[in-house]
C-alpha cells in the first residue's frame, strides 16, 4: 500500500492573468522519486510554485499530506516541502551559515539565535552530503558542482518531507551530475525523503526516476513509469526530435538515442 | 554559540569605544575641559564647566548617538528589503519630503507663528507626506515588485528637492538661510524632550529590528528564497518599510539632513565583522552612534568657534575612510 503524499487535481495557475498550467493532474506517492522533464517553458518551475504556494491556484485543488494547500501557513509548508533552485547565489556568505539559514522555518516565534541541536542537524547533513570540508568556505568561491551541493544541504536542513529540486544537475560535469542523483536516490532510500525533480537529460531521468512526468505546453503529456512512457513518438511530439529507444545494457531503463537532422 | 559570543564581544568592544569617543567629545569644544577638571566639572554643579558639559554638550552626544544609530539601523534594514547595497534611508525622497515641508514652513513664515517646535514639525509632516504617497503606491501593486517602489521614491525625492529649489529661489535671503542652514544638517537641537523622543524611539527601533534579524538574513538571499524558508516576505517588509520610515522621518525632522551614515555604517560592518543581520543591526547602530558623535565633534571644532554643517565632515570623512576600506578588502558588497 502506497500512501499518496500529493495530489494535484484538476489544476490551473499562472502568474496574474497569464496562464500557464492547464489542467494537471498527478499524485505522488511516499518514497517516490520523480522526474519532471520537458521543453523550456513548458511549466516545470511554475508548477514548483504551485506546489510551494508561491503562485496561487486559479483552478482546481493541490492536496498535500491529506490537507488543502489553503490550509497551511507559509512556516507549515516550509517544515514539509523544501525547494533546491539552482538560481545563483553569489553572495559571500560562509557554507555553514548558508546551510542554517535552512533551519529558519523550525525556528521558534522568538528565537533569534540557532539552538545546539540546529547546529547538530547542520553538522549531520554536511557530513550526509559530503560537504563538511567546505565548512570554512564562501559559497561565492566553490564551484558550481559544490555549490549545488550546498544548496541541496540547505533544503535538507529544513528537514522536509518533499524535497523539490530545480535543474540540480545543470551545468555539471557527469562526475558531479551522478555524484548528485546518487546522494539523492540515497536520500530517498534512507530518509524516507520524496523528491520531485526537473531534470533535462531524459536518459539520467530514466534511469534514477521510478515515475516520469512529462509536461509539454503546461500540460501533462504523458505521466507514469520510464519504460511505460518513454518511446519513439514522445520524444517526437514534445521535444520535435528523431529518436530512437533503446535499453540501458547495465540496468534494463530506455535509452534514447538522438539523431540530428542533418542525417536525415 | 560562537555567533552569540561574537556578538557580544563586539558589541563590548563598540560601547567601550563609544564611551570613550563621548567622554573626548564632551572635553573639546571652545572651553577646553581637561580630564582632571572633567570629573571635577561633573560633580560640582555649580561650576560654569558642568553647566557646558550637561546643558551644551551632552544633549548633543545623546542626539547623536540617536541618529547615528537610528539612521544606520533604517540603512542596513532597507538594504535588505530592497536588496540593494546602494539604498540609504534618504533613497526613498522622506528626506525631501521633510525638506520641502521646511521650506514651505519657513517660506509662508509659520515658523515664525507658533513655537519653535513647528520647523520640526513640518518636517516630519513633509516626510510622513512621502511614506503615505509611497505607501499608496505600495497598497495598489503590491510589496512584490520592490524595485518599481524604489524608482517612485527616487522620483518623489527629485520632485522634492526641485520644489525645495524653487521656494528658495523665490525666498528672501534670510529665509533662504534658515532653509540652507536646515537642509546641511545639525546637531544643534535647543529642546531636550525632543532629543529623549529621538533617543527612545532609536531604542525602540533597535529592539523591534532585532527581533526580524531571521526575516532579513533570509530575505539577503532573494525573495523567492525567503518565502521558501517559510517567510512571509510581504507582511515584513510593510512592516519593517513603515518602521523605518517613520524613524527616517523623525530623524532628518529633528537634525536635518545628514547623510551618508546610513549609507555607509552598514558596510562597514558587512565589511569589517560579518553579514549577519543578527550582528549587522546592534553593531550598526553602535558604530553609526560613534561615527556621528566623532563628525559632530570634528564640526564644531575644527575651525572654532565656526560651526561646520556635520553633513559636510559626515561626507568628507565618511567617504575617504570608506574607499579605504573598500580598497584594502577584495570581497564583494
Amino acid at each position: 500500500m502506497n500512501d499518496i503524499i500529493l495530489n494535484v487535481k484538476n489544476l490551473s495557475c499562472g502568474y496574474n492573468s497569464k496562464i500557464i498550467l492547464k489542467n494537471i493532474n498527478f499524485e505522488i506517492n511516499k518514497d517516490d522519486f520523480v522526474g519532471i522533464i520537458g521543453p523550456n517553458g513548458s511549466g516545470k518551475t511554475t508548477l514548483f510554485r504551485a506546489i510551494n504556494k508561491i503562485i496561487k491556484v486559479q483552478k482546481g485543488e493541490i492536496i498535500l499530506f491529506n490537507k488543502h494547500l489553503e490550509h497551511y501557513n507559509r512556516t507549515e509548508i516550509a517544515r514539509i516541502v523544501s525547494v533546491a533552485s539552482m538560481s545563483n547565489y553569489n553572495i559571500d556568505i560562509k557554507v555553514e551559515d548558508f546551510i542554517l539559514l535552512g533551519r529558519l522555518p523550525h525556528y521558534k516565534s522568538m528565537q533569534i539565535f540557532e539552538s545546539k541541536e540546529d547546529h547538530d542537524i547542520v553538522f549531520k547533513i554536511m557530513e550526509m552530503t559530503d560537504i563538511s570540508k567546505y565548512n570554512n568556505r564562501y559559497l561565492d568561491e566553490l564551484s558550481s558542482g559544490e555549490r549545488q551541493l550546498v544548496v541541496i544541504a540547505k533544503a535538507l536542513a529544513q528537514e522536509p518531507k518533499l524535497l523539490l529540486l530545480d535543474e540540480p544537475i545543470a551545468h555539471l560535469d557527469i562526475t558531479h551530475q551522478l555524484k548528485i542523483l546518487d546522494l539523492l536516490k540515497k536520500l530517498n532510500k534512507q530518509l524516507d525523503l520524496t523528491i520531485i525533480v526537473i531534470l533535462h537529460d531524459i536518459n539520467i531521468a530514466s534511469e534514477y526516476c521510478n515515475k516520469i512526468i512529462i509536461l509539454n505546453k503546461g500540460e501533462i503529456y504523458s505521466a507514469g513509469t520510464p519504460s511505460d512512457i518513454l518511446n519513439k513518438k514522445a520524444v517526437k511530439d514534445v521535444y520535435n526530435v528523431e529518436a530512437v529507444i533503446d535499453k540501458n545494457p547495465l540496468s534494463n531503463k530506455p535509452f534514447i538515442f538522438f539523431n540530428s537532422s542533418e542525417r536525415l | 554559540m560562537n555567533k552569540i559570543l561574537k556578538l557580544l564581544i563586539w558589541t563590548f568592544i563598540l560601547f567601550f569605544l563609544l564611551l570613550i569617543v563621548s567622554a573626548i567629545s564632551l572635553s573639546l569644544g571652545s572651553v577646553e575641559i581637561s580630564l582632571k577638571d572633567f570629573l571635577f566639572a561633573l560633580k560640582n554643579k555649580n561650576s560654569i564647566e558642568h553647566d557646558i558639559l550637561i546643558k551644551t554638550r551632552m544633549p548633543r552626544i545623546l542626539l547623536g548617538l540617536a541618529i547615528g544609530g537610528s539612521l544606520s539601523i533604517c540603512g542596513a534594514i532597507l538594504q535588505a528589503i530592497f536588496k540593494n547595497p546602494l539604498v540609504e534611508p534618504y533613497t526613498l525622497g522622506i528626506s525631501g519630503g521633510a525638506g520641502l515641508g521646511v521650506s514651505i514652513a519657513v517660506f509662508f513664515k509659520i515658523n515664525l507663528l507658533f513655537s519653535g517646535l513647528t520647523v520640526t514639525l513640518s518636517g516630519f509632516l513633509g516626510a510622513m507626506m512621502i511614506c503615505l504617497i509611497l505607501f499608496v503606491i505600495k497598497m495598489k501593486s503590491g510589496f512584490k515588485n520592490i524595485n518599481q517602489i524604489l524608482l517612485t521614491g527616487v522620483m518623489l525625492s527629485f520632485i522634492c528637492s526641485s520644489m525645495i529649489l524653487f521656494i528658495m529661489a523665490v525666498s528672501s535671503s534670510m529665509d533662504l538661510q534658515a532653509i540652507v542652514y536646515w537642509i546641511m544638517g545639525s546637531l544643534d537641537e535647543p529642546d531636550i524632550n525632543l532629543i529623549y523622543i529621538t533617543l527612545i524611539s532609536s531604542v525602540i527601533i533597535l529592539f523591534v529590528s532585532f527581533l526580524f534579524t531571521r526575516h532579513l538574513n533570509a530575505l539577503q538571499l532573494g525573495e523567492e528564497e525567503a518565502l521558501n524558508l517559510g517567510i512571509k516576505t510581504e507582511k515584513v517588509k510593510k512592516i519593517l518599510f513603515v518602521l523605518t520610515s517613520i524613524i527616517t522621518g523623525l530623524s532628518v525632522s529633528v537634525a536635518g539632513i545628514i547623510g551618508f551614515v546610513g549609507l555607509i555604517v552598514p558596510h562597514f560592518v558587512r565589511l569589517l565583522i560579518s553579514r549577519d543581520y543578527r550582528l549587522i543591526l546592534i553593531l550598526s547602530f553602535l558604530s553609526g552612534a560613534i561615527f556621528l558623535i566623532i563628525c559632530d565633534t570634528i564640526a564644531r571644532t575644527v575651525i572654532s568657534p565656526i560651526e561646520l554643517p556635520v553633513g559636510v565632515i559626515t561626507g568628507i570623512f565618511g567617504g575617504l575612510l570608506f574607499i579605504n576600506t573598500l580598497m584594502k578588502r577584495q570581497r564583494d558588497l
